[in-house]
């Protein structure tokens, strides 16, 4: 089981390499870069865009841009600088400053900057670094990504069973149409009506934001923190009444798919012999479905689950977005809203991450939950 | 019919009349798309305590459907059980609640399926599934129900039981499977025992042994054997009884001397003809002509008439009950009806058996 896992680990070593490649590439062919949001503005001379890019970096040829973000190279700028190294010429740049290949571990004297080094750079909007600024980010996303899946995987579950043993009865007709009106609805549309009729018109909930912001501090503060472990119950109450709309939002879009999926796992599973077999045993109906035909239908339905994963961090951008959540879907609009090109690569990076490790781990869980499949 | 019979076996049964199953006239129809399937539209035959019985007929005729509906396991919707009675111990199954028929199902009728492949779970360990039906109708815990199963594992000549427990069914071969199977069954000490073709999915040399099991379990365990199969050689070696059926009806019943020997309904005849054997050896074969009825066009009268040698007039109208014909034997066809009794004589000529 270990070495599956390690092997695994080391097969993900190239696909995360071309999709970072395939990342830069695409940014690189989208118009403009980071110092078009300069373009509007007549105060912005042309030697103050030159000096912008000279200190960002963008004077330097693409592939040397390419091999500092991803830390192969170093960050020493200039051609004349290149010259007088004592190392000379151009290879000059794939050594760090301690003397050994730039792209080794810091601890063994490579380089510290670039992405193998855990450094996606600076924002180039505010000169944060881009890893605090993604950090807040994806845990706020986290809570409502989980919360929802938790929610959405429950019912999933719950009605692809229902569904599924009262096939073309009312129930399965009743799950039907609340599933496709749910994946017919637009995100957005949903989200803004669920504000409407909760906070506007009824005022019970919050209409956006992940805490109060009069009575409590940012997320991800010291004080926030401080907050939570004071008053616990009313920060997570303030928290909980935030996430409803939202993931109200999510699951009721979101939950049509692995419904279905369950639904038709389960149908299948309920047509096996080995169910017949279970209530030859005498088994009683509720244990024949969920001991197994669910136990059977899980296998299918785990790898679905694993593989929507990544979904939650992309796909909530618009629910992000209309909900003033402060999480990565929402950073990615704002990244891209104002050319912040490292912030913008920081983010695809991660997802392209969390995409490959949502694949492993759903490898993973079959292998456990399937005694079938030897890790081979 | 060259198969040794055992002619200690009509004595015996001669002397027991304590009936244990005992269906009459059972239809389980099916509602789908083109119409009504009647699948079982008139099934009759009785088991005795301790019996064995083989319900034999064409692919198709009903057969596993009947075993179903004798189970109650059959889907309503699309199934309906129409009609009929299903006496056992004297109560009539179709009238129990679920929660009685779950006591009676595994408890005491048990049921062995032809797929032994794919009528084991494949995420649940052997232990797990024995275990868990034991516990369903015995006293006893969790350990006392592992020590059951593995008795039964045992029994059923699996050698290495306790490991065995732990294994997965994709780990067994087909043949343990199909022993894991008849361990379930017989866990629980059933009164009856069915076993729908439960050698046909293997291969010939373990058919054999499987078969063999089963009679021995049987035997040894007291329990009446319902065995379903279509082949006819398993039938002389295996039963005291045997149930024809064709078209979803029993047409024709009565011991196995007197039905492999002297069969009294032409589609007994046609079906023994059709058996290659020794004594035929040379001869060509004759087969029963035609097809089997479309369920949704079944013939108004007899519905082995139009692929019937002996079918006269009356046959396309009329369809003969179940005559009784004393001693247990009895036929579905109009031959035996008293108003025919002139022709049944030129029918009556012994079947050619040289041997
Ligand atoms: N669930 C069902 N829905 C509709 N028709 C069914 C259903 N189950 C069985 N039938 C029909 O009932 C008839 C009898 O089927 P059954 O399985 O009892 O045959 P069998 O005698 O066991 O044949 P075999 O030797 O092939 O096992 C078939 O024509 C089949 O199409
Ligand atoms: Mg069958």
């Amino acid at each position: 089981m270990i070495g599956f896992i390690v092997r695994r680990l080391i097969g993900i070593i190239p696909t995360l390499f071309f999709s970072s490649l395939l990342i830069y590439s695409i940014l690189l062919t989208a118009p403009g870069g980071p110092e078009v949001r300069f373009a509007q503005n007549p105060k912005v001379t042309t030697a103050q865009i030159d000096a912008f890019r000279a200190r960002w970096g963008l004077d330097q040829p693409i592939p040397i841009q390419y091999c500092r973000w991803i830390g192969v190279c170093n960050t020493r700028t200039g051609t004349k600088q290149l010259a007088d190294d004592p190392v000379g010429g151009l290879a000059s740049l794939f050594i760090s400053p301690q003397g050994v290949p730039n792209f080794l571990p810091s601890g063994l004297g490579g380089g510290d900057n670039g992405v193998l080094h855990g450094d996606f750079g600076y924002s180039s909007t505010n000169g944060q670094p881009v890893v605090s600024v993604i950090g807040g980010r994806i845990a706020a996303t986290a809570i409502l990504g989980g919360v929802a899946l938790v929610v959405w995987i429950a019912l999933a579950l719950f009605s692809g069973v229902i569904a599924a043993v009262n096939r073309y009865g009312k129930a399965d007709t009743i799950i039907t149409i609340f599933n496709y009106v749910g994946f017919s609805f637009p995100t957005f549309w949903l989200g803004l009506m669920l504000i409407l009729l909760f906070a506007g018109t009824l005022n019970w909930l919050p209409s956006g934001g992940m805490w109060d912001v009069r009575e409590v501090p940012i997320f991800g503060t010291d004080e926030y923190t401080q907050l939570l472990r004071e008053r616990p119950v009313f920060v997570l109450l303030d928290l909980a009444r935030h996430l409803v709309l939202p993931v109200i939002t999510l699951v009721f879009v979101n939950i049509a798919g692995d419904s279905r999926f369950v639904r038709a796992a389960m149908i299948d599973a309920l047509g096996q012999d080995y169910v017949r077999t279970a209530r030859a045993k005498g088994v009683a109906e509720r244990r024949v479905i969920v001991g197994h035909a669910l136990r059977n239908a899980l296998l299918p339905v785990v790898t679905n689950v694993a593989l929507e994963l990544p979904f939650l961090f992309t796909g909530a951008i618009v629910t992000e977005t209309i909900f003033s959540w402060p999480g990565m879907g929402r950073a990615y609009i704002e990244a891209v809203s104002e050319y912040d090109y490292t912030v913008l690569m920081g983010i695809l990076v991660v997802t392209a991450l969390i995409v490959v490790l949502a694949n492993l781990l759903a490898d993973i869980v079959y292998a456990i939950v399937d005694p079938r499949i030897s890790y081979g | 019919m060259t198969t040794d019979l055992d002619p200690g076996a009509h004595a015996l049964r001669a002397g027991v009349g304590d009936v244990l199953l005992d269906v009459r006239d059972l239809r389980t129809h099916f509602k789908v798309m083109d119409g009504l399937v009647k699948a079982v539209d008139g099934v009759s035959f009785s088991i005795r305590r301790g019996g064995r019985l083989a319900l034999v007929g064409e692919s198709g005729c009903g057969k596993s459907v009947t075993a179903l509906t004798i189970m109650r396991l059959i889907d309503q919707p699309p199934g309906l059980i129409a009609g009929g009675e299903i006496m056992f111990n004297g109560r009539d199954l179709l009238k129990l609640s679920d929660q009685e028929i779950r006591k009676i199902r595994g408890g005491q009728i048990a049921m062995i399926f032809q797929e032994p492949m794919t009528s084991l779970n494949p995420v649940l360990t052997v232990g797990a599934q024995l275990t868990e039906a034991i516990l369903l109708h015995q006293e006893t815990d969790k350990k006392g129900a592992r020590r059951i199963a593995q008795t039964a594992l045992e029994d059923v000549g699996v050698a290495d039981a306790k490991r065995r427990l732990d294994q997965y069914p994709h780990e067994l071969s087909g043949g343990m499977r199909q022993r894991v199977m008849i361990a379930m069954a017989l866990s629980c000490n059933p009164a009856l025992i069915i076993a729908d073709e439960p050698t046909t999915a293997l291969d010939v040399t373990i058919q054999r042994q499987i078969l063999e099991l089963i009679k021995d379990i049987q035997t040894r365990t007291g329990a009446a054997l319902l065995l379903i199969t279509h082949d006819l050689g398993v039938v002389a070696e295996t039963v005291d009884d045997v149930a024809v059926m064709y078209a979803g009806r029993v047409v024709e019943t009565g011991s196995v001397e007197e039905v492999l020997l002297h069969p009294r309904h032409p589609y007994t005849r046609g079906l023994l003809e059709s058996i290659p054997s020794q004594g035929k050896r040379g001869k060509p074969l004759s087969v029963i002509k035609g097809m089997v009825p479309n369920p949704f066009r079944m013939p108004p009268g007899c519905k082995f008439q139009p692929r019937c040698p002996y079918q006269w007039g009356e046959c396309a109208t009329g369809e003969a009950p179940l005559i009784s014909l004393g001693e247990g034997i009895s036929s579905r066809c109009l031959l035996h009806d008293p108003r025919f009794r002139d022709r049944l004589a030129a029918y009556d000529t012994p079947m050619g058996d040289p041997a």
